[in-house]
């Protein structure tokens, strides 16, 4: 049970797992299901439980199987400039690419600024000086000990998963490899045997993907691109396009009401100086 | 039980500093034998990868030093003319026999017999760099060859450090006077007559000879002089051993890996850098190469300048991290996404 990375988990311990089948239920679906049945958890053996769902109204902490907690994989190391943005403290999950924003576009918005001339800013300076090229160890530090603080051992998924590529398709997205090798994390450590190779299942999450930029792949070992792939679209968007439709549905809000979570604030008003600087 | 082994540092053993680390972060320099000053000016000779890093180099900073820039060309003449290409306009130096030859000559001490070749279509070019310049007057190869000398002992003189770039075993030579090419005569120009040309692959202690008689040399002209060498990790284009190119490959680098060796253990001022094991080695086994496995990509070139930078010219005073972009390396966690939003996934 966990959020929207439950699918692909679940399918990913299905697929290498030797003597487990596993199902997956998100974070919406458990009220559906214990409103049908209310010992709906108990038919199964046992369950691995988002630990931030604990907080969770309506989670059934007397109702559930033998179970342990895993916590959320996030990670901004590949995609250090998407963020979310708040308009009147309600998240935009309606946007061009789903809940994801570009920070620097959002910089350049509330610095009035056009698309084209934001623009200008996607580049080797701006992410140097705004520590996009120092997330993706930061964020592997991290989340090697937010897992280990569960008991798993994350530490070779990155060197695995991360091989040449971007292992996430957004900031909290991880695609199928990366979930495969969580879900080989977890069987070890649950003492269940699984199969090193597996076909891989359908990538859930993949419906969307935000790009690496070259400038940041070139630090990772991973070719990059500026191309925004929407939400449901196959074709993408260069970035042009991109800030072109991006301001235009900025447009909806006064530039005021739009925000970033606490947690990013000094990146974005780092930014927002940094191009009054260079102007 | 003890080992001579037990109390070493993580860079000794294979699985602490290679097999678990990401290929991206893979990191061989455990030391340099000296730091770029800000103040040091950096040449660079040697084969296709040099150019590389000698493109990296001037964005790094200032210390890419140039005598042959073609400042009075315009710029699209410049760079074809090979103007900037390396510090001074010698092409490709794929072998240490070629930059023995090119100081001997520039200091006078050997004047070869052939001194300019038919171009291939037309004109004439310069027969220990013919991929610089088609001239039209056989006279006027000799004329800019005395100038580019000139340059070249301008810039052994007074460059700082020289980042040299080993390429190749495999050359060709006239038969008459020894002379040393670049490329096989009737490739860029000149004609193949085998009365005149002959093959030649060095073996390690030949590159190891060379290479030391144009050290010594050169730093007795220059006490200032460093040198960085490197071994292109670009595999043959073609082998002229009547054997598979892959065999030939492996061969020329490991006599040139060889020869580096001995270098550094003979020299103090003379450092190597591991471009080449960055690039080859099975921990970035094959990420590294463009489709043809030959070319380097853009993400090999900058995991090697990336190190060179951090280790020869940051070294401990990289700038520390701004605060207000390291205070968020948590995530901004979204870890229950929407209802109508997981819809899309379930």
């Amino acid at each position: 049970m966990s959020n929207c990375q439950t699918l692909s988990l679940a399918r990913g311990i299905s697929a290498v797992a030797e003597t487990v089948e596993c199902e997956a239920c998100d974070a919406w679906q458990m009220a559906e299901r214990l409103a049908a049945d209310p010992d709906y958890f108990r038919r199964f053996d046992f369950m691995l439980v988002l630990a931030n769902l604990r907080d969770f109204p309506g989670f059934p902490a007397d109702r559930l199987p033998a179970h342990v907690d895993v916590p959320c994989f996030s990670f901004t190391g590949y995609h250090p400039d998407c963020c979310y943005v708040t308009a009147d403290g309600e998240r935009i999950t309606d946007g061009l690419i789903g809940p994801y924003h570009s920070m620097i576009a959002l910089a350049g918005y509330k610095e009035q600024l056009g698309p084209a001339v934001t623009a200008r800013f996607f580049n080797d300076r701006i992410y140097e000086q705004a520590g996009y090229y120092r997330q993706w160890q930061a964020q592997r530090d991290q989340m090697i000990e937010r897992f280990a603080k569960f008991g798993y051992d994350i530490g070779g998924v990155f060197r695995k998963a991360g091989r040449g590529r971007s292992f996430m398709h957004t900031i909290d997205h991880p695609d199928i490899v990366l979930m495969i090798e969580l879900a080989k994390v977890i069987l070890r450590r649950l003492g269940r045997p699984y199969r090193e190779a597996a076909p891989l299942p359908v990538d859930t999450l993949a419906n969307m993907s935000w790009p690496v930029y070259p400038e940041v792949g070139e630090q990772l070992g991973v070719a990059g691109d500026y191309r925004f792939r929407p939400t449901d679209r196959y074709a993408s968007l260069g970035l042009n396009e991109y800030l072109e439709e991006v301001f235009a549905s900025f447009g909806r809000w006064d530039r005021s009401q739009l925000r970033v979570s606490w947690q990013v604030q000094p990146r974005l008003q780092h930014i927002r100086r940094l191009i009054r600087e260079a102007l | 039980m003890t080992t001579p082994y037990k109390d070493l540092p993580d860079h000794h053993f294979w699985r602490r500093s290679i097999a678990s680390v990401e290929a991206h972060r893979i990191d061989p320099v455990v030391r340099t034998r000296f730091r770029v000053a800000p103040t040091d000016r950096i040449a660079t000779a040697g084969s296709c990868f040099a150019q590389h890093i000698a493109r990296r180099l001037q964005k790094i900073g200032d210390y890419y030093f140039v005598v042959e820039d073609g400042a009075h060309l315009a710029q699209a003449d410049r760079a074809a003319r090979q103007y900037g290409l390396f510090s001074a306009r010698y092409g490709n130096i794929y072998t240490a026999a070629q930059i023995w030859q090119l100081w001997r000559e520039a200091y006078g001490e050997w004047v070869p017999e052939e001194n300019a070749w038919p171009g291939r279509d037309g004109g004439w070019v310069d027969p220990f760099r013919p991929t610089v310049e088609t001239f039209e007057q056989r006279e006027a190869v000799s004329a800019d060859r005395t100038a580019h000398l000139a340059a070249v002992r301008r810039l052994l003189e007074s460059c700082d450090i020289l980042v040299f770039t080993l390429g190749l075993t495999e050359a060709w030579r006239s038969l008459r006077d020894g002379a040393v090419y670049p490329l096989a005569p009737g490739v860029a120009g000149g004609v193949y007559d085998p009365a005149r040309y002959g093959f030649v692959n060095y073996s390690a202690t030949d590159v190891e000879e060379d290479l030391d008689h144009f050290l010594v040399a050169a730093k007795q002209r220059n006490p200032r002089l460093r040198v960085i060498l490197t071994v292109s990790p670009v595999p043959l284009a073609a082998t002229f051993e009547d054997r598979s190119v892959l065999i030939s490959t492996t061969y020329s680098k490991a006599a040139l890996r060889v020869a580096a060796e001995a270098m550094i253990r003979r020299h103090d001022w003379v450092d190597y850098f591991p471009s080449y094991e960055i690039i080859t080695g099975s921990p970035t086994g094959g990420l590294y190469y463009g489709p043809d496995d030959r070319e380097v990509n853009p993400l090999g070139v900058a995991h090697v300048m990336r190190l060179f930078q951090r280790h020869y010219i940051d070294g401990d005073d990289a700038p520390a991290a701004n605060a207000a972009v390291t205070a968020d390396a948590t995530t901004d966690d979204a870890v229950i996404c929407d209802e109508s939003l997981i819809e899309r996934w379930r």
